[in-house]
């Protein structure tokens, strides 16, 4: 079976596979952008650098998703999860059966698949710590 | 700018609704500008321009509607803001008679939905989060999960808001939805996203609405007195880069478009009387009136349970039905919304008048846009 890490990536900038990481863009004071920017949505600055974001953060809020469009597989999980730098960003969830997340949960990031017009693709996820 | 006195001297509407295919965008969107150029005392031919609001309608909608209208080589304009497109068609056309470049202007929003969407609405598929899963639904679950989290409201107080919703469209001719709801309806409804069921959600719609603006010269063109409701002015705000500090019920856009409506009309928030907000899930209506800063926040919940929120409450919030019971075809609901805003301050909306309304607010919110908090919000004033 093919390895995740190997199926072509959702988007080229989202994330590193050696080791699994959100990349994101810094400037020079420190203010972190998820996706990547050429500039910082803060001050302006375009001296910005790439960055590994932190692994774990927090779950800010979640749902599961049970009618989407047509194409849309459900039920799905998604959750906004604050990482610290702080980058608020919208992930989907990885839950195990029965596991029933809370606000302030910690969360990982981990490498998923996603099916997108019946292509197997390479995106990311979080899931619990606990069931890590 | 030097701005002149706009009114709003005609309102119409087809009733919003599910309608087969032969109901086209273009007889819906040509059906209720007949209505609103004849409460106007207008003709097709006498308008100088046309201003169209549609998400879904396709290249030169407008220009397909004026020609089955009888519009011939005036200029028509289309605009798309997804679900404020009509309410920004509205705030162009007030800039245009506003300013005098044009003196009466037809402003029609129109959308044909139930024949192409269904499961619920994604952002452009280019963006992250839509390719993430992100639609509306889920958007607003999350809000109303964060809400409760936060303010230790009730799921049944976010609920209140469609039982309210609805037992206002029961008098709306012109609404998608013309019964009321139980709580308990709401509460069992199948589940969307959770904590939101399908009573939390306002429904794929088809529908038109028109409106006909004048300023001082245009008046005396229509022959038409000056009682009729002005336009104070409309806000236009899109979303700031998000900084990643923010709560996802922050609501710094709907702030920010109340900002840009005081400031231009003058008038203070404690000045309206009754809102028409968008309502397209419950717990928008509440996060959205506390951002304006016209509910105190966390409180929301509490005004709609206890009917604070309800015609004869304190501040009446969608006399109309909102988006939850008058329906959403997108691009005509913030025309739809200055439409009742022009006959609550007439005083013609019968059993779902409000008291004494004098001024009146219409908040429009359209999109997303990964990284932003939102993309569109206009905020219409308007004055009996």
């Amino acid at each position: 079976m093919t390895n995740v890490l190997d199926l072509p990536p959702l988007r080229s900038d989202l994330f590193t596979t050696e080791p699994f990481a959100l990349l994101g863009t810094q400037c020079e004071s420190g203010h972190a952008s998820f996706p990547s920017r050429d500039f910082c949505p803060v001050c302006y600055s375009t001296d910005v650098q790439p960055i590994e974001l932190p692994r774990s953060g927090t779950v800010e809020t979640f749902t599961t998703v049970h009618q989407a469009p047509p194409g849309v597989t459900v039920p799905y999980h998604l959750a906004f999860v604050r990482l610290p730098g702080p980058v608020v960003l919208l992930s989907r969830l990885q839950l195990a059966t029965g596991v029933e997340p809370k606000i302030g949960d910690e969360v990982h990031v981990v490498p998923s698949l996603m099916r997108v017009d019946d292509v197997d693709q390479l995106t990311f996820a979080f899931e619990l710590k606990e069931h890590a | 700018m030097t701005r002149t006195a706009v009114h709003a001297v005609g309102a119409g509407m087809v009733r919003f609704g599910k309608y087969p295919k032969s109901v086209t965008l273009e007889k819906m969107a040509v059906s209720a500008a007949r209505s609103a150029l004849s409460e106007a005392n207008a003709t097709p031919q006498n308008i100088d321009a046309l201003y169209l609001g549609t998400v879904l309608g396709g290249s030169v909608a407008g220009q397909r509607v004026a020609a089955q209208l009888g519009m011939s080589g005036q200029p028509v304009t289309n605009l798309e803001n997804a679900c404020s497109s009509g309410a920004t068609a509205v705030r162009d056309a007030w800039v245009a008679v506003s300013s005098g470049l044009h003196d009466v202007v037809l402003v029609v929003g129109a959308e044909k939905m139930t024949d192409r969407i269904s499961g619920g609405i994604l952002a452009d598929p280019s963006d992250l989060d839509a390719a993430t899963g992100l639609i509306m639904a889920a958007n607003h679950a999350m809000s109303a999960r964060r809400y409760m989290h936060d303010h230790g409201a009730t799921r049944a107080q976010i609920a209140a808001v469609a039982v309210k919703n609805h037992a206002h469209s029961v008098h709306n001719p012109f609404a998608q939805y013309q019964h009321a709801i139980s709580l308990a309806q709401v509460l069992e409804a199948r589940t969307i996203a959770d904590p939101l069921g399908l009573l939390d959600c306002s429904p794929i719609s088809d529908g038109a609405a028109a409106l006909v603006v004048a300023n001082t010269a245009g008046l005396a063109r229509l022959g038409v007195d000056r009682n009729h409701p002005r336009i104070l002015g409309c806000g236009l705000v899109s979303g700031t880069l998000r900084d990643g500090t923010r709560s996802i019920n922050e609501e710094d856009i709907s702030r920010r478009g109340g900002e840009a409506a005081w400031n231009m009309t003058g008038i203070d928030p404690s000045d309206v009387d009754f809102v028409e907000m968008h309502d397209c899930f419950t717990i928008a209506e509440i996060v959205r009136m506390e951002g304006l800063g016209l509910i105190p926040r966390g409180e929301g919940g509490r005004w709609a349970e206890q009917g604070l929120t309800a015609l004869g409450g304190k501040l009446p919030v969608n006399p109309s039905g909102g988006l939850l019971s008058r329906g959403h075809p997108v691009g005509a609901t913030g025309v739809a919304q200055a439409c009742e805003l022009t006959w609550q301050l007439r005083g013609q909306a019968g059993d779902r008048q409000v008291t004494g309304a004098r001024t009146g607010l219409a908040y429009c919110k359209g999109g997303t846009v990964a990284g932003t908090d939102g993309a569109s919000v206009t905020t219409l004033v308007m004055q009996a």
